[in-house]
């Protein structure tokens, strides 16, 4: 009966990848069953062995009212099947390799809460709520995403892989993950923690010019952190706007190639892979999934 | 709902058959995904397959950490997160006394902020203040095999300062 539902559940057309649209519809039923602890279910698993995959798990706000009413589930999953397509297969470093993706769901509501700047004017950081259920049964998550619709300016814990995000926030999306899986750092100036990440950022001119690894199109350029004044060389300083580490803006953008680099090595990391999809547009140029 | 299915099938079978391109657009196939008769539960994790649950209170000044202590640790039957691919990053975490077992994360102490809307540039960090607590997901195996892992070591990757080494 498990099986027989689920022929119906997950409607994922994809022709080929690069010249046609993949399409993900998932349609939630009673016959759901939790495949960690009690309240995290699967949205869209392709391997099986959650050890061949990037896990990523998505946690919703209370204004999706109670998920065990499936009607309020279904506008949730539709929501994550929506930010799916328009955030990860919107770039080709995902894309291009979401067969490397499992996607989760879980049934337990977090909350994200505005506050008022202090008494500077400063901004503050929303006060998040997680479900305390994903500290254990959501331990295996690479990147754990509150998905709230209340619009606010979110803030993510590059540390924990966790993050905050309306549903329609692809780009943030895509950046706090990149954070979370890859390592990936921040490339815009000028105001992150940043510390060495090869081949993207160096900690000097020698060694960003003698890296064999990006000889075939580095530009080294150094920028100044505004926190403690270290210097910062970028390996891809041709690249000054429209990309996903760097950029600002509603687009969700691609990578450059050295974030391209990290990307690949954690892709041929899993167990017998051999080769990943290498995007065929890099930034700062723009890919529009067809 | 026949047809649907009818539909569907057809259309997952004829999803795996790559087709010629008029244009010069890289075309790849997509993955296989098995929606149907071969669809398998999720695999429940192995003997080894074993995550350390720490939660860790840190604290710090002008934006330094200067201290931290483990709370509680927890260990749990689980899938690992992929840290290991993690190469670089704020601080290193090392499992045990096995340098091949170590992973990078980025200073608990800062949160990435996004900016208002039009900014151009898309973020900013802000602190998380002087005592911060933070759960760290500490794999237990790698490769297939059980860690030895009596203990967790962090440091500052910048200056080799040692952050926390403790038991767990």
């Amino acid at each position: 009966m498990r099986q027989s539902y689920f022929i119906y559940s997950v409607f994922f057309l994809c022709v080929a990848l690069g010249t046609s649209a993949c399409t993900l519809n998932v349609d939630v039923s009673e016959d759901d069953e939790p495949v960690s602890g009690s309240s995290i279910y699967e949205l869209f698993v392709i391997q099986r062995d959650m050890d061949d995959a990037f896990n990523i798990l998505f946690v919703p706000d209370a204004s999706y009212g109670n998920l065990s009413n499936l009607a309020n589930r279904q506008a949730f999953v539709d929501d994550l099947t929506n930010a799916i397509e328009n955030s990860y297969w919107q770039n080709q470093g995902y894309y291009f390799n979401l067969g490397r993706y499992n996607y989760y769901y879980s049934l337990d509501p977090g909350s994200v809460v505005e506050r008022s700047p202090d008494a500077d004017g400063n901004f503050r950081c929303p006060t998040v709520t997680w479900p305390t259920s994903i500290n254990t049964d959501g331990a295996f998550a690479d990147a754990t995403i509150l998905i709230h619709t209340n619009e606010l300016r979110d803030c993510a814990t590059p540390s924990t892989g966790r993050a905050t995000a309306e549903p329609t926030s692809y780009r943030t999306i895509v950046h706090e993950t990149s954070h979370a899986l890859f390592g990936l750092p921040d490339e815009y100036c000028c105001d992150s923690s940043y510390s060495a990440n090869e081949p993207v950022l160096y900690g000097s001119e020698a060694a960003c010019l003698n890296d064999p690894v990006t000889a075939a199109w580095r530009n080294c350029v150094s920028f100044t952190s505004a926190r403690n004044g270290s210097v910062w060389w970028r390996s891809e300083g041709d690249i000054t706007s429209s990309a996903i580490m760097l950029s600002a803006g509603n687009t969700v953008w691609e990578f450059g190639p050295a974030d391209w680099e990290i990307m690949e090595e954690a892709y041929l990391s899993f167990p017998g892979a051999s080769s990943a999809g290498t995007p065929t547009v890099f930034a700062p140029d723009n890919w529009d999934r067809p | 709902m026949a047809m649907n299915f009818l539909m569907t099938v057809f259309l997952l079978i004829f999803s795996t058959v790559s087709v010629a391109q008029p244009t010069q657009v890289e075309t790849r196939e997509p993955p296989k995904f098995s929606p149907a008769k071969e669809h398998k539960p999720i695999a429940k994790p192995k003997a080894y397959q074993r995550v350390a649950i720490l939660s860790i209170l840190l604290k710090y000044e002008k934006g330094e950490v200067v201290g931290a202590e483990l709370m509680h640790s927890k260990r749990v039957a689980s899938v690992a997160p992929k840290v290991f691919v993690r190469k670089m990053g704020d601080w290193q975490v090392t499992i045990g006394n096995n340098q091949k077992a170590s992973f990078f994360v980025n200073d608990p102490g800062f949160l990435e902020a996004e900016n208002r809307p039009g900014d151009k540039i898309p973020y900013h960090y802000v602190s998380r203040g002087n005592e911060v607590e933070w759960n760290l997901i500490v794999p237990l195996y790698k490769d297939g095999e059980a860690l030895d892992a009596p203990t967790v070591t962090i440091k500052r990757v910048k200056d080799g300062k040692m952050i926390l080494h403790t038991k767990i």
